[in-house]
C-alpha cells in the first residue's frame, strides 16, 4: 500500500516537474528573444546614427557598396570592403575580457546576428540611401528575424 | 517529500532566475540611456574636472576654428584629485537651456494647465558639468556608476527652472565586466570608451569614426592628455558594462547581461567649455 502510494506520488511529482521545467524553458526561451529583439534595435540605432554622423560627404563614395559590419568582435578579420566602421556594433571580445557565459549569450556569437549596410543611389539627384539590415536566429522562429531601416541623406554643400 | 522539496526548489531557483534576468536587463538598459541622452545633449566631452572647483579647469583658450566639433587640446597640470576623462570616468558638459518654471513639473512653481513659453528650449548661458564614474559596490569585485551634476556659477534668469547640483547620485550597480585583458583578477571595469573623427589626411580613413586608443586617455599625473590631434575631436561615446544580479557569479540563479552601446554629440559647432553660452535665437 505503501508502495503504491509513492509510486504514485513520484509519478505525480515527476509531472509536475516535467511541466515547472517546460514552463521555465519557455520563460527563458521568451526573455532570451525579447534580449535579442533589444539588442537588434540598438544596433540598429547605433549604425543609424553612425550614418547620420558620416553624412553625404563621405557615404557618397560607398554607392554600390553592400558591406557586411562586424557585430561581435572575436576574431581579427580583414574584409577590403569595410573600412567604413571596423569596430564591433556588440561586445567586443577581443580588447576586453568578458565573463565566460557573456559570449555564448551573445547577439553575434549565440544568436548569429548578422549587420548588412548597403548604400545606393537615392530617389533624388544628390542624395543617398543607406539601408541597414539586421538579422538574427530566433528559439522561437523556424525562419531567420530580421529588423531594417532605410535613411536617406542630401547632399547640403 | 523529498520529490515535494525538490519541486519546491526547482521553482524558487526558476522564478528568482527570471526575476533577476528581467531586472538586470530592465536596469542595463535604463542606466546606460540616461547615459545616452546626456552624451547627445552635451556640447563637449571634457578631459578633465577639478572637484574642488565648481568650473572646469579644463576651459577653452580660443574657440574652435574648424568644424564641425574640434574641442581644442587643454593644458592641465591637475592635482592629485583631478577627475580625469578615461575608461572610468566620463567628464561632460551640458548646455543650459531655457524651461520655465510653471511648465517644468519638478519646480514648486509648475502649474499643470499652463501654456508651453515660447522661450523654452532656447539655449542660454551658463553649462552643467555632468560627472559619470564608475567606483566600487558595496558587494565584492562589484562596481557602481555614479552621477554627479555640477552646475556652472551664471546669474540664474528670473522664471527660469535649474536643475540643482546632484553629489554621487547612484545610477546602476552590480557592474562586474567588462575588464582589460592584460589586467589582473580584481581589476576595475572599463567601460568607457571614446571616439573622435579620424584627422588623418589619408582619404581612406579621414572622417572614420574611430575609438581612441588606450594610451590617448590614460590617467596620468602631470601631462596633458597625449596626441592632442585625435582627443582634440572627441566626438562620441561607446558604453560597455557587464551587470550582473545574485550574490556570487556561481550562484545557480545568477544572471550575467551584457551590454553594449554608443552615442555621438549632436550639437553642430558647439564650442568646447565656454563659460558664457551660444544664443539660438
Amino acid at each position: 500500500m505503501y508502495l503504491l502510494e509513492t509510486l504514485v506520488a513520484l509519478t505525480v511529482g515527476g509531472f509536475i516537474s516535467f511541466a515547472l521545467l517546460d514552463v521555465l524553458c519557455g520563460a527563458m526561451r521568451t526573455m532570451q528573444t525579447s534580449s535579442n529583439e533589444t539588442t537588434a534595435a540598438e544596433i540598429l540605432d547605433e549604425v543609424s546614427e553612425q550614418t547620420r554622423g558620416y553624412g553625404y560627404p563621405r557615404l557618397i563614395n560607398y554607392v554600390g557598396k553592400s558591406i557586411s559590419l562586424v557585430v561581435d568582435g572575436t576574431a581579427v578579420t580583414s574584409n577590403p570592403d569595410n573600412d567604413l566602421h571596423t569596430r564591433p556594433l556588440s561586445l567586443d571580445f577581443l580588447s576586453k575580457r568578458w565573463q565566460p557565459r557573456t559570449q555564448s549569450n551573445s547577439f553575434g556569437e549565440g544568436s548569429g546576428g548578422a549587420v548588412l549596410y548597403t548604400v545606393t543611389t537615392g530617389p533624388a539627384s544628390d542624395s543617398i540611401n543607406v539601408k541597414i539590415d539586421v538579422s538574427w536566429n530566433d528559439a522561437n522562429s523556424a525562419s531567420r528575424r530580421e529588423l531594417s531601416r532605410t535613411i536617406v541623406l542630401f547632399n547640403t554643400d | 517529500m523529498a520529490v515535494m522539496a525538490e519541486i519546491m526548489s526547482i521553482s524558487m531557483i526558476s522564478s528568482t532566475r527570471l526575476e533577476r534576468q528581467f531586472d538586470v536587463q530592465m536596469a542595463s538598459r535604463s542606466a546606460l540611456d540616461r547615459i545616452k541622452k546626456d552624451v547627445r545633449m552635451a556640447s563637449a566631452i571634457c578631459p578633465g574636472h577639478n572637484p574642488g572647483s565648481v568650473v572646469s579647469r579644463c576651459s577653452l583658450t580660443s574657440p574652435p576654428v574648424d568644424p564641425p566639433i574640434v574641442p581644442r587640446p587643454v593644458l592641465c597640470n591637475h592635482g592629485q584629485n583631478e577627475l580625469i576623462l578615461g575608461p572610468q570616468t566620463l567628464i561632460l558638459h551640458l548646455p543650459n537651456v531655457f524651461l520655465e518654471k510653471a511648465n517644468d513639473p519638478k519646480d514648486p512653481l509648475y502649474v499643470p494647465d499652463a501654456p508651453q513659453s515660447a522661450r523654452n528650449g532656447v539655449r542660454i548661458p551658463g553649462y552643467e558639468t555632468v560627472i559619470y564614474k564608475l567606483v566600487p559596490d558595496d558587494t565584492a569585485n562589484k562596481f557602481k556608476i555614479l552621477m554627479t551634476v555640477i552646475p556652472s556659477p551664471v546669474t540664474r534668469l528670473e522664471n527660469c527652472s535649474y536643475r540643482d547640483a546632484i553629489t554621487d547620485s547612484v545610477v546602476a550597480t552590480g557592474i562586474v565586466g567588462p575588464l582589460n585583458p592584460s589586467a589582473g583578477p580584481g581589476s576595475t571595469p572599463e567601460i568607457f570608451k571614446y571616439i573622435s573623427k579620424n584627422p588623418l589626411v589619408a582619404s581612406i580613413k579621414k572622417g572614420r569614426l574611430d575609438t581612441l586608443s588606450q594610451t590617448a586617455l590614460v590617467t596620468m599625473s602631470t601631462q596633458v592628455l597625449p596626441d592632442p590631434e585625435i582627443s582634440e575631436a572627441i566626438s562620441g561615446v561607446t558604453l560597455d558594462c557587464e551587470f550582473s544580479r545574485g550574490s556570487t557569479i556561481d550562484d545557480p540563479a545568477s544572471r550575467v547581461s551584457a551590454v553594449h552601446t554608443e552615442a555621438l554629440l549632436r550639437l553642430p559647432l558647439a564650442p568646447y567649455g565656454a563659460p558664457e553660452g551660444v544664443y539660438y535665437e
